[in-house]
């Protein structure tokens, strides 16, 4: 159960650990309970500031994710994120789409692609 | 001085020369060009003009070694005294292992102009906790406990029937020494295995707190060789520490053997015993070395590396100190030597650190030179 970071990315590293942890989570690889590494331990693996890991536990807190508890680490509270509309829900996805189309990709090419992530994140899941 | 210490010294010197030359001539070489002389390099030069430096490394090692033990025997003559040459002994594997050090350092910073720079920045980690108690054998620790406990325990009861003069160790001339009974005397050995438990465990602590960077491509692979590496080590060092005591209960009940009468025919088999045990030790330590080097060919081969270097600014003296105030990690994976080292802008470092800087203050107060 791994988590890949990439100073080339043009998200923010914290941006990649959230999204990491985010993708696990929904692929069922991370279990409710499941218990992530203290803020420190990650911090050092990844060689990043404590800041820009306490920063990713503190955003997958606010969306209902983890449980963060001081010196030990943080545990998965939920697969479910904390209410949000649809129309939130639907602009990261609107965003991502908006890019494939302009990099001139067929529709059916586009569905392909989504089926193949999708199938790929909940592979584990139940 | 006598012959026969001379020629103990002389023994001793060329045991610590060779322990010292072995280790800095393994160094360079532990990575490999990973990591030669703690910078990453080329093949080419690795096997082309980095042969020729190493070569002259090795001379100069060699040499200095060398000339800082004759000049240290010279002193010890000169001195006589079974005291003066101790602390020369001491004093000079000191220096011995400062002068290789400074020769490794200069050859480093020779090597630095052919580093070849990491392009690729991605890095992946496992979110698994690791935790001391995930890597214990309960079944051992409480061995290990027990033998630690038990001759304190004998020794405490059995105090009052020791006689006043007790058999303390052999002199220069081969000869028993008798001290008179008191808390150093008796238990000074028992303090020793005490230290040293905490000293290997701590240590067993560092290796599994210590930074585990893998690269992006072909992570979970390196991780599955690092973490039976890891396990291996903690094994080891779980052997080792069970080894050490074995012999120092030994040691220490050997005042109990040599004076309580109906005990003394423990002395031979104990003695017996602790040869094979230290012949089990030493093949069990080959066996060890072939297991790590079968580990770090297969890292080799998923990774085409044994070490994701990091923070390469970081790294001082021949990439042999690390400093580094943003960097949460307090043990840290070095690109040469054992592998492991401390964040010196931690405090929790400087505390293991006087932890185990500790060590010759207590051989000296064992040893009662002071």
């Amino acid at each position: 159960m791994l988590i890949r970071v990439d100073t080339d990315d043009r998200r923010p590293i914290y941006q990649q650990i959230v999204d990491e942890i985010k993708a696990l989570i929904a692929g069922g690889r991370l279990r409710e309970g499941a218990t992530l590494p203290p803020v420190r331990q990650l911090a050092a693996d990844l060689g990043v500031n404590l800041n820009t890991v306490a920063t990713a536990y503190r955003e997958l807190q606010n969306e209902g994710l983890i449980a963060v508890r001081h010196g030990s680490g943080a545990v998965v509270a939920s697969r479910t994120l904390n209410e949000k509309t649809e129309g939130e829900l639907r602009k990261p996805l609107r965003a991502a789409l908006t890019q494939l189309v302009l990099s001139d990709i067929p529709r059916a090419e586009i569905m392909k692609i989504v089926a193949d992530e999708l199938r790929g994140l909940l592979k584990g899941a139940k | 001085m006598k012959t026969m210490t001379i020629l103990l010294y002389v023994f001793m010197s060329v045991m610590n020369i060779g322990i010292v030359s072995a280790f800095y001539e393994w160094m360079p070489l532990s990575r490999r060009e990973e990591a030669f002389f703690g910078v990453p390099v080329g093949p080419g030069f690795y096997s082309g003009e980095g042969r020729h430096l190493l070569r002259r490394y090795r001379l100069w090692l060699v040499a200095m070694l060398i000339a800082v033990e004759a000049a240290s025997l010279s002193v010890s003559i000169y001195l006589d005294g079974l005291p003066s040459v101790v602390f020369m002994r001491m004093a000079s594997s000191l220096a011995v292992t400062a002068a290789a050090f400074f020769i490794y350092v200069i050859f480093s910073r020779r090597v630095q102009p052919f580093e070849v720079k990491e392009e690729k920045r991605a890095v992946a980690s496992s979110l698994r906790l690791r935790r001391l108690s995930d890597y214990t054998n309960i079944t051992l620790e409480v061995i290990v406990s027990v033998l630690t406990i038990a001759p304190i325990a004998l020794l405490i009861y059995y105090y009052p029937v020791l006689p006043d003069r007790i058999p303390a160790h052999f002199d220069s001339r081969g000869e028993m020494v008798w001290e008179a009974k008191s808390f150093t005397s008796i238990f000074s050995l028992s303090v020793l295995a005490i230290y040293l438990q905490g000293f290997f465990l701590l240590f067993k602590y560092a290796m599994l707190k210590a930074t585990m960077t893998l690269p992006a491509e072909r992570a979970e692979e390196y991780l599955d060789c690092k973490e039976e590496s890891l396990r291996l080590t903690a094994r080891f060092l779980d052997h080792f520490r069970f080894g050490i005591i074995v012999l120092l209960s030994l040691v220490s009940m050997e005042v109990f053997f040599r004076t309580v009468e109906r005990v003394q025919t423990i002395i031979i088999s104990s003695i017996a015993f602790s040869i094979v045990a230290g012949i089990a030790g030493l093949l069990l330590l080959n066996r060890y070395m072939n297991r790590w080097a079968t580990i770090d060919r297969r890292l080799r081969e998923v990774a085409g590396k044994t070490y994701v270097q990091r923070q390469v600014a970081r790294w001082r003296i021949g990439r042999l100190v690390y400093y580094n105030r943003e960097d949460p990690a307090v043990f840290v994976e070095t690109p040469v030597g054992p592998g492991l080292t401390l964040n010196l802008a931690r405090l929790r470092a400087w505390v293991c650190l006087a932890y185990w800087a500790a060590l010759p203050l207590l051989v000296i107060w064992i040893l009662r030179i002071v």
